[in-house]
């Protein structure tokens, strides 16, 4: 808890290091100096832009190390901290220059319009080959861009990136169903011309056996060992996935 | 000459006797005079074995006139004629056949001679369904298989239906049964961050004595074990010590399976209730699975039982069906005939309806 507390100190120190004087945390914050104060700029003025049209908040930020923390919590409550108040959702993406690793986190909003399975795959595809070649203004755009692009798509069409519309044909539930259904065919097939029959041979003679001469001689439990087995718990189990860390967050990352 | 079978037939009005399902005396069908079970027996005994030392010299005469003619020697074994008291025709029955009727005046014959060597049964079962009883539960047994071909019941007919005391060995049993069994209990825990789940494992062992009555095995070899099987149980609060009146009337064939060879059926089956006695005291567990097992006789004793069946046979498309009904309990075995375009259509059309409902769900879960 005092480890998670301070480390917590940490990320918030470093982050608002460079936004200090700051009224409200810019979507962009730098404190790696991985880009230049004009890319900042430019990039604050995109991600404003995106953030107006979708009323969503978008947070992006380079730091040196989150302090000991794990990925998944740090970004998660960079999200929490500094942008979990956009009408319809907050996202953030932190890259963290230290150990080379970047992690997207979303609210329970930006869950449904962004999903883990498709929609953060998504982001990944658009930027993380910039990050890995060192490109971090265009990471930091192409990642903005992407969340404008999966806005638009749900806006448009009512539903997530990668996510069915109502009503809409699945060709995977569909072939599921059909397998299914057929195996179940079989079964029954089977089972109707069992019942074409009953002769077979008696198993046991249970009902040879006086009841009242069965005396137990011995009857001995003994404990052996025992095994465990353990599983991480997936929070949320919405349809569009959400285990991050719990807290009804989404996201994912990598390395670069 | 002498008859070398008996014909039971009625001392008051001379016309054949038969033993009727569901009483305790052989009567005359035609004069209606009721005979004692016992006073039967004791009226047609010299007549035995007069009958029995008749077959013996024709049995004698007979082997010689044949031998080396259009019989082989082991034909010549396994087929046997007895003369019929009631109209002198020529019985042919195999080796095994204790009673039977004749094909030409119906006569109900026993054949004493096959009684010889041969253990007299311990006790008999005696008929209680007639053969309309046989007949009736022969339709019941037809319904309700959807199967079934439309044509069935219509085209078919019943070719032959018997009443047959079929031999049986019934065993008895005192066991000492000791086995292992490795069950395990599942306990889930269920933290924010993950689902432990500890299985402890336990090694259960169980050791009892307990007792078998009865476990009937067919002595016949023309019987197939799996009918004779499938027609348990029976009630053998109606089992009777044998007599050979019972048999009046009714087909009956002598053991050609020994106790000894049925012996290992009967242990199989005790060995199975056994273990399955003993696993349903390993209790409170989330699995069970048996190990290891030995099951030891302590007592074993076995007793010769008649005891009845009926066989129908039928045919439909030029295919002989055999049907066996417990002649005590009704019970009705057999396997029936499938329509091959329903079996394909019925299951087709439940896919039908199932797909679009599995459809929904799994939309519904991905």
């Amino acid at each position: 808890m005092i480890k998670k507390f301070f480390g917590l100190l940490a990320l918030i120190l470093l982050i608002n290091f460079s936004a200090a004087s700051a009224a409200r945390l810019e979507p962009v914050t730098d404190s790696a100096k991985v880009l230049k104060a004009t890319e900042v700029e430019l990039l604050n003025q995109r991600i404003r832009e995106i953030e107006q049209a979708h009323k969503i908040k978008i947070g992006v930020a380079f730091v040196k190390s989150v302090g000991g923390l794990d990925m998944v919590t740090a970004s998660n409550d960079f999200l929490d901290e500094n942008f979990a108040n956009g009408k319809n959702g907050g996202i953030v993406l932190l890259v963290n220059m230290g150990n080379r690793k970047y992690e997207m986190s979303t609210d329970s909003r930006m869950l449904e319009r962004i999903t883990d399975t498709d929609g953060i795959s998504f982001l990944k595809d658009k930027f993380q080959s910039d990050l890995s070649a060192g490109d971090y203004y265009a990471a930091a755009e192409n990642f903005a861009e992407g969340v404008d692009e999966l806005m638009t798509y749900y806006e448009t069409n009512g539903v997530a990136y990668g996510q069915r519309k109502p009503g809409e044909f699945d060709p995977m539930a569909a072939t599921m169903a059909g397998l299914l259904a057929i195996l179940g065919g079989f079964g029954i097939r089977s089972m109707l011309i069992g019942a074409m029959s009953n002769v077979h041979h008696a198993r046991a003679a249970g009902d040879y056996l006086k009841k009242n001469s069965v005396k137990f001689l011995e009857s001995r439990d003994t404990f052996l060992f025992m095994n465990v087995q353990r599983r991480p718990r997936s929070s949320g189990g919405s349809r569009s996935g959400g285990g991050h860390g719990g807290g009804g967050h989404g996201g994912g990352g990598s390395s670069f | 000459m002498a008859d070398s079978s008996v014909s039971y037939k009625c001392p008051n009005c001379g016309a054949p006797l038969s033993f009727m399902p569901g009483k305790k005396t052989v009567t005359c069908e035609y004069c209606g005079t009721e005979f004692e079970v016992s006073a039967i027996e004791e009226l047609f005994r010299d007549k035995q074995e007069t009958a029995a030392r008749a077959a013996e010299a024709q049995e004698a005469k007979w082997a010689t006139e044949d031998a080396g003619s259009e019989w082989t020697s082991d034909e010549a074994k396994a087929l046997h004629a007895f003369t019929c008291s009631s109209c002198g025709a020529e019985l042919v029955c195999d080796e095994n056949t204790m009673a039977t009727e004749c094909v030409y005046c119906g006569n109900p014959t026993m054949i004493p001679k096959r009684f010889d060597g041969m253990l007299k049964p311990d006790y008999v079962i005696p008929f209680k369904k007639t053969k309309a009883d046989a007949v009736a539960a022969l339709k019941e047994f037809y319904k309700g298989h959807m199967l079934l071909p439309s044509n069935f019941t219509a085209n078919n007919r019943v070719e032959a239906i018997q009443p047959m005391y079929v031999p049986f060995w019934l065993f008895d049993s005192k066991i000492t049964a000791q086995a292992e069994f490795r069950a395990e209990k599942h306990h889930v825990i269920t933290t924010p961050k993950e689902i432990i789940t500890e299985v402890s494992i336990f090694n259960c062992r169980r050791k009892g004595v307990m007792r078998f009555e009865r476990i009937p095995v067919d002595g016949s070899k023309k019987m197939e074990d799996t009918y004779m099987e499938s027609i348990e149980p029976f009630d053998y609060g109606e089992l009777v010590d044998f007599s050979a009146a019972y048999l009046t009337g009714y087909l009956a064939d002598k053991y050609d399976v020994t106790a000894e060879e049925s012996s290992a059926r009967a242990d199989k089956r005790v060995e199975n209730s056994a273990i399955e006695v003993l696993q349903s005291s390993v209790e409170n567990f989330d699995a069970v699975q048996l190990e290891d097992a030995a099951v030891v006789k302590d007592v074993g004793k076995v007793s010769y039982a008649m005891v009845p069946v009926w066989i129908l046979t039928t045919r439909y498309n030029d295919r002989p069906y055999t049907f066996m009904m417990n002649g005590q309990t009704g019970k009705v075995v057999g396997s029936l005939p499938y329509d091959k375009m329903k079996a394909f259509l019925y299951p087709a059309l439940c896919s039908l309806v199932l797909a679009p409902i599995l459809y929904f769900l799994i939309s519904f879960m991905l």
